[in-house]
């Protein structure tokens, strides 16, 4: 049980920094990108739910680590080539279906729903390579 | 204290004159806000700066006013130019709908800026600058504000006035948009530009 948490715990709060770093990122390199967040689809700040913003790493942690438990002797080959399978399957099997789903329902660009896309592949592979690493 | 509110009502009743309330009292003078009049907002946020502007004010306005014994100050009676919150526009789809619900414009419609007073323009040369005291209305809050003109046009029947002031949202109580939990955010400075193109009546 400490295993887990002492994995879940540091996953997601690398997976925060990740998030803020890139975010500022997509703010400096792809400003035009970064003006859809004022569109109204994005809910306003606000303290009842800025909150979940930075609880989602953790969250995220904590499913792919249930996953990584339950599913990680399937995963062959080094850190890194584990890390990697375990964000094919997460990009695949979860970011791909819902991402469809919104770009076909809410109003935001391909790019945006790319990055997401992407973002998303990152968080489980940089999850991956930390369970990886200490839940062998 | 309550008979003396009903006295104070009866009062205001028996002395104001709702007929005659739009009515030039003699020696009053008045200009006519004209249409290409312009009221400009500049802000930025941590993505990038953006211009919101009204760039053809459609009501006439006209202002009213009387100048003082020394003949250097205008004091403005009833006089306002009312600018409706829909009509900026941001040039961006998405900054001009948070800034026009920044502004509450649903509940606060119109943007209203009183002129309570104003060094004389039409004794300066073009070029030359004058203060004036504004009382700027903007979702439910009123701001005393002073504001340096420029005049930019001088003519007999023709005044042009330029004016900017920096302003912040929190000086009318409003909060600036805040997305994705605060990393992406309107700053809370604004640059208020207008351009007053005024017609001389009297």
């Amino acid at each position: 049980m400490k295993r887990i948490l002492i994995a879940g715990f540091t996953a997601g709060f690398v997976l925060l920094l990740v998030s803020l770093g890139l975010m500022f990122m997509v703010i400096k390199i792809i400003p035009t990108l970064a003006e859809e967040y004022f569109s109204p689809v994005f809910r306003w700040s606000s303290a009842e739910t800025d909150w979940m913003f930075y609880v989602h790493p953790f969250i995220l942690s904590f499913s792919l680590k249930w996953f990584w438990e339950r599913y990680k002797d399937i995963f062959k080959g080094s850190d890194l080539v584990r890390a990697f399978e375990v964000a094919l399957v997460y990009g695949i099997i979860a970011m791909l279906p819902v991402l469809w789903l919104t770009y076909s329902s809410i109003d935001i660009s391909l790019g945006m729903v790319l990055t997401w896309l992407g973002y998303g592949i990152l968080q489980a592979f940089i999850a991956g390579y930390i369970f990886s690493k200490l839940n062998p | 204290m309550h008979q003396m509110k009903w006295l104070f009502c009866l009062i205001l009743i028996l002395f104001s004159d709702p007929a005659g309330a739009d009515k030039k009292a003699p020696g009053m003078k008045a200009w006519v806000i004209e249409k290409n009049s312009s009221l400009v907002i500049e802000g930025s946020s941590n993505i990038n700066e953006f211009t919101c502007d009204v760039k053809q004010y459609m009501n006439q306005d006209t202002l009213v006013f009387f100048t003082d014994e020394k003949g250097k100050h205008l004091f403005f009676q009833r006089s306002a130019l009312t600018v409706a919150v829909s009509q900026f526009d941001c040039h961006h789809k998405f900054i001009t709908s948070d800034l026009r619900k920044t502004l509450k414009y649903q509940q606060y419609p119109n943007m209203k800026i009183h002129f309570i007073s104003m060094e004389d323009p039409t004794v300066v040369s073009q070029g030359h600058s004058v203060k004036g005291v504004l009382d700027i209305e903007l979702a439910g809050v009123v701001r005393r504000m002073e504001l340096v003109y420029t005049v930019s046009n001088q003519h007999d029947k023709y005044i042009d006035l330029t004016g900017s002031r920096q302003m912040h949202f929190s000086d009318f109580k409003l909060e600036p948009p805040k997305k994705m939990a605060g990393l992406i955010k309107i700053n809370e400075d604004i640059l208020v530009k207008v351009q007053l193109k005024f017609r001389k009546i009297a």
